[in-house]
């Protein structure tokens, strides 16, 4: 049993079932503090994790980079409302 | 209010997430000129609606949620729209968990140094769009406006209509799948034939899949 305060230990298949959570910012409380203390100390889960956060940015900046800009998005809101 | 002042007084506001409801609408009508009627017809049920909008730090969501049902009720009025053909929930297939990591790892890159990391700049745009373009259209929606158009998870259900364990699901469904997509790619990147035949090996599982895979219970620390 653990004492109070004290965080209970997880197993690195517990800390990556936690990931997409982590991740998209969803993972709160005790839940949370769990998964850091557990990558505080499980390099490989580190690793992993760091890795997933930088897949996440790429796919990010990929989707960011494909719908023009503002230029164009204002020609375009322009063109809508000329017809109203 | 003048008509010309409010378009002003819209336009400034709006402007910002024009860019993003067409990557949403691009995303739900996989076509390029349904793309553009849609953000059009989005953009004057905003404006009509615009008064009605309370809060100004939901602006993007409330856009995003006009758009949604603009969609849905297009397909409605007109089933031959392209890409709602398979908007319904895809079958859950049992896709078991796959970490793109680990089957990195396992690999190994010709190059020395940290292969993940190699990856990841090593990867191109296109490649990563070609990957999420592939995914299931629930997926796809709900991992771009999650990781792409950075809403919470409560918010992507108020946009979908969906319960949040939903939206939790296919999220985590949809990287598993696109992890998988990138692996192709990952071995265009560098890694050699024999490095190639060093993961069949070592991926020999007993549950007989030969594609590389993970169980996480196999994960120590």
């Amino acid at each position: 049993m653990t004492k109070k305060n004290e965080v209970a230990p997880i197993d690195c298949n517990e800390a990556v079932k936690r990931f997409n959570d982590f991740l998209d910012n969803y993972l709160k409380g005790k839940e949370r503090e769990e998964l850091m203390h557990h990558i505080s100390t499980c390099q490989q889960c580190f690793n992993k994790l760091e890795f997933e956060q930088l897949l996440k940015a790429k796919i990010a900046s990929t989707g960011k980079n494909t719908a023009g800009d503002k230029k164009q998005a204002r020609k375009q809101l322009e063109k809508i409302l000329s017809k109203l | 209010m003048t008509n010309i002042r409010r378009k002003e007084k819209f336009t400034e506001a709006v402007l910002e997430n024009i860019s993003a409801l067409n990557r949403f609408a691009y995303s739900l009508c996989q076509d390029a000129s349904e793309t553009e009627d849609l953000v059009s017809e989005t953009v004057v049920k905003a404006f009509e609606k615009f008064d009605s909008l309370k809060d100004a730090n939901k602006l993007k969501q409330w856009l995003f949620q006009i758009l949604r049902n603009q969609f849905i009720s297009n397909y409605r009025k007109n089933k031959r729209i392209v890409g709602l053909s398979d908007y319904q929930i895809a079958p859950d297939n049992g896709e078991e968990s796959f970490s793109l990591y680990e089957a990195i790892n396992v690999a190994g890159f010709e190059n020395e140094g940290n292969p993940e990391k190699q990856f990841i700049s090593k990867i191109t745009r296109e490649q990563i769009q070609s990957a999420i373009d592939q995914l299931p259209t629930e997926f796809r929606i709900s991992l771009s406006l999650c990781d792409i158009e950075d809403f919470s998870y409560a918010e992507i259900s108020q946009i979908l209509k969906v319960p949040i364990g939903t939206v939790r699901s296919r999220i985590a469904r949809a990287r598993t799948i696109l992890q998988k997509k990138l692996w192709m790619y990952a071995r265009e990147l560098g890694i050699t034939n024999a490095s190639l035949k060093k993961v069949k090996e070592d991926y020999v599982c007993t549950c007989g899949k030969e594609e590389p895979h993970v169980h996480h219970s196999n994960i120590t620390n």
